[in-house]
């Protein structure tokens, strides 16, 4: 005759096979959907979640300071334009290079580059890759937008100018859209875009 | 210009022989060296030039040039669509006024595949791409072709570059017909056979896309995928045919597969869709432009074809085979067979779930009967809950089944992306615990202490709870997918009423099986202990334990709703199961009977608000947001 403790024995069995039956949802976040949350350092150590900015537009930049297209907007201050612009959107560039990867750069390189190109905003390392991954970055640079909510609102490349020709000018900064589209209540249009740059290196 | 040099600098010393002179003529007669080539521009990764195809080209017309790249070994450089990163060359010809209606064209490419799962489209050693223009240079006599191109060449890193690159070329005077080269010509044309040709441009070849938005068959095709059929086009010997997708800013694509269903002689591929934003409901069509490259012509002569198409493709749900003569299948006998073996055995694996496994247990004790005698009312309680099961596995079916006739997704897996049934479910599942609780009388009803031992397994009303239980355990069946449901119940959907509601039929056998055996051995049942439901009993305390079951099920639901809905809609959707909860409990410690008829008009009253927040929309994710007038814009962009 079965006793109740082998009962709860089995079933404690039964709900562990039982969890492989949910429906998979593992793709990386799409626009409209909730940011993925993450918890990553900063080149100093401090620890920086997406709760922490929650009732702030973010913008999440994926930068790799070896990756000559995600360093040719820092040289020309594309990005630290932008955040000094819109003083009360937090910026956060997120690196998610691998450390054994030779593009991999030590804090104090790093802080060396962010200072060269003026960059005030905190600088993240996301070195298994995870948060690169949840949001489906592929490039560098990728720029996400996340609203007051922790929606995201864009999601794509910064500009539609690949190879750099035009004047800044001349270009069209998507980010610098979506941003002034959220403070005036519309919305973001185009909301995501192709992204260019160099792969993200995993 | 070299033998310009030559000659400035010669020109003191040419009076001096004839023979020297002659030389000197001799050179500068010479035709420049490679007049229809420009010079290579050259770094560690590559070297690029701008080639054209004629030592004199025509005066007036359409011409081809072609920017040649070469590259080191592992270096390539973009097509069209660069892939998940990198960016395709630029060419600007803007500063050679001869050449208009300028248009840079896309050899087939190659499929790299670079670390952390991304993948890159491109060339890798040598690519021309061929250039369509037109010329207008009459009278001119010779003309400089300048171009500034744009590059990325990447290996595991990328290097971009920027040169101009110039070709002198001679034109043809009046009365001359242009000449080609004998190196760049052949070069040029051969890579031009490259470029994909426009499938309706290719006699006998024809190919087509839709979405099926229900998602593939199978491990690793969740979610919506692009189906290409491609018919009268073989595969090319030495190659293997592949499909290219165009770039898109709304969607990425994931990687291909070539089916092995070559049903109509056509190549069938498809490819995972990722959606860069979530929409309400599934768009009517896609706008999609497709490459498929490794076929051979049809026409015996087996050279290489490569064709592409593009358009408004169609979104379609219902899974399945969606474009050919595979797509108007009944489904043949074994088909059909092995979809009821996969959907009866998803019944059973069901029972598992956490809303059905608490179902099953207590149902099971609660039906034991405590004196054998009693075997033959608890065989006709069980057999009730079995046909219970079924009937409501054969309704879902005929839903499923008028929903796909409505243009609805109708996959299993796909009601989950409705809100209002997320909802509805995380409602019922509420009542369900509730019910475990003991502050709910329906589904179970567990025996009270003071009552006769197979009181309740008699007469007219345990029949009909049994039924209740198992109609509901066919509803408290939808939160959950498991592995074999989808790729069984989607195509027996797609393939007619019957088929259709053969599947269910046997899912529903599935469901109704542990309580089949249950009916046909009720002895069975006497292994199981006795279980006290009185209060304080271990009866109880594991119905009270399996309820948070059902409680974590209602957060999955939760959960699934936020990811659809606004935040405000789930808000209202749990404080309404709070006070469905608070006012079970309170009724459960009124003194004065309250019937449960009121809580059922209590659970109706919350369903019907919520359908209607859903017919005004308001539960649409952005329906919260505070309309604001528009302002006219403050900073520059």
């Amino acid at each position: 005759m079965m006793r109740p403790k082998h009962i709860l024995t089995a079933l404690a069995a039964v709900l562990l096979l039982a969890a492989a039956c949910l429906p998979a949802s593992a793709a990386a976040v799409a626009v409209g959907e909730q940011a993925p949350a993450f918890s990553l350092q900063d080149l100093d150590g401090r620890t920086h979640t997406l709760a922490d900015y929650k009732g702030k537009t973010v913008v999440l930049e994926w930068i790799n300071p070896n990756c000559p297209v995600s360093d040719r907007h820092a040289t020309e201050g594309t990005m630290t334009r932008l955040a000094s612009r819109h003083r009360d959107v937090v910026w956060l560039a997120i690196n998610s290079t691998n450390p054994k990867h030779k593009d991999y750069l030590q804090a104090d390189e790093h802080k060396e580059w962010a200072a060269e190109n003026g960059i005030e905003y905190a600088i993240l390392y996301d070195p298994t890759g995870k948060t690169g991954k949840a949001y489906g970055a592929q490039t560098t640079p990728h720029m996400y937008v996340v609203d007051q909510s922790g929606k995201l609102v864009y999601n794509g490349a910064i500009d539609d100018d690949p190879p750099g020709r035009r004047k800044a000018a001349e270009r069209t900064n998507y980010v610098n859209g979506a941003l002034l589209a959220q403070t005036s209540g519309r919305d973001v249009d185009p909301a995501t875009t192709k992204a260019y740059g160099c792969n993200v290196k995993y | 210009m070299r033998p310009r040099r030559h000659l400035s600098a010669l020109a003191p010393a040419a009076l001096a022989a004839p023979a020297l002179a002659a030389a000197v003529l001799a050179l500068a007669a010479a035709p420049p060296a490679a007049a229809a080539a420009g010079d290579w521009q050259v770094n560690e990764q590559s070297r690029v030039r701008l080639i054209t195809p004629f030592d004199v080209a025509p005066a007036e017309g359409p011409v081809r040039l072609g920017l040649h790249f070469e590259t080191e070994p592992g270096w390539h450089v973009y097509w069209k669509n660069s892939g998940d990163a990198g960016y395709p060359p630029s060419l600007d010809l803007a500063a050679t006024p001869e050449l208009s209606d300028v248009e840079l064209l896309w050899p087939a490419p190659e499929r790299y595949e670079l670390p952390g799962g991304l993948v890159a489209y491109g060339y890798e050693g040598e690519v021309v791409y061929p250039v369509a223009a037109r010329i207008d240079a009459a009278g001119r006599g010779r003309i400089t072709i300048t171009a500034e191109v744009d590059y990325l060449v990447c290996e595991v890193e990328c290097i971009p570059y920027r040169y101009q690159l110039t070709v002198e070329q001679p034109v043809a005077g009046p009365g001359e017909s242009p000449l080609t080269d004998a190196a760049t010509a052949p070069l040029l044309a051969e890579w031009a056979a490259r470029v994909p040709e426009p499938v309706a441009a290719v006699g006998g070849v024809a190919s087509e896309a839709a979405v099926d938005w229900d998602g593939g068959e199978g491990p690793g095709s969740e979610g919506p995928e692009i189906e290409v059929v491609v018919t009268g086009a073989e595969p090319a010997a030495q190659a293997e045919p592949q499909v290219f997708f165009g770039p898109s800013d709304t969607y990425g694509t994931g990687r291909p597969r070539l089916l092995d269903d070559r049903s109509g002689g056509a190549l069938r591929f498809r490819a995972p869709l990722e959606l860069l934003s979530v929409p309400d409901e599934p768009p009517a069509t896609l706008p999609l432009s497709w490459t498929v490259t490794g076929l051979a012509r049809g026409d015996g002569s087996g050279r290489p074809l490569a064709v592409e198409a593009s358009g408004e493709v169609p979104v379609l749900t219902g899974g399945g085979p969606l474009l050919g003569e595979a797509a108007a299948s009944r489904l043949r006998p074994a088909q059909l067979g092995r979809v009821l073996l996969m959907a009866a055995a998803g019944g059973v694996i069901l029972h598992l779930m956490p809303t059905l496994l608490p179902l099953l247990l207590l149902g099971l004790l609660v039906l034991r009967p405590v004196q054998a005698s009693h075997g033959r009312l608890a065989a006709r309680a069980a057999l009730a809950t079995a046909a219970g099961a079924f009937a409501g596995a054969v309704a879902l079916g005929a839903a499923a089944v008028a929903a796909h006739r409505a243009g609805l997704p109708a996959a299993w897996g796909s009601q989950l992306q409705e809100p209002v049934l997320v909802a509805l479910l995380a409602l019922a599942v509420t009542l369900v615990a509730l019910n475990l609780w003991g502050l709910f009388p329906v589904p179970l009803r567990f025996p009270s202490p003071d009552e006769r031992p197979g009181a309740s397994l008699g007469g007219r009303a345990a029949l009909l709870r049994g039924a209740g239980l198992g109609l509901i355990s066919a509803f408290l069946a939808l939160p959950w997918n498991p592995p074999l449901l989808a790729p069984s119940l989607g195509p027996a959907v797609r393939a007619g009423l019957l088929p259709a509601l053969a599947a269910f039929a046997a899912l529903g056998a599935g469901l109704a099986l542990p309580w089949l055996v249950v009916a046909a051995r009720p002895e069975l049942l006497r292994r199981a202990p006795r279980a006290r439901f009185a209060a304080g009993g271990w009866g109880r305390h594991l119905a009270e334990a399996l309820a948070f079951l059902e409680v974590g099920s209602v957060l999955w639901l939760l959960y699934v709703l936020a990811r659809q809905v606004s935040a405000e809609a789930v808000a209202f959707l749990q404080l309404a199961l709070l006070g469905l909860a608070l006012a079970a409990w309170l009724r459960h410690g009124a003194r004065r009977r309250v019937p449960a008829v009121a809580l059922a008009a209590l659970m109706v009253l919350l369903a019907a608000t919520i359908l209607w927040l859903a017919d005004r929309n308001r539960l649409a994710p952005g329906a919260d947001r505070v309309e604001t007038l528009e302002t006219t814009t403050t900073t520059g962009g």
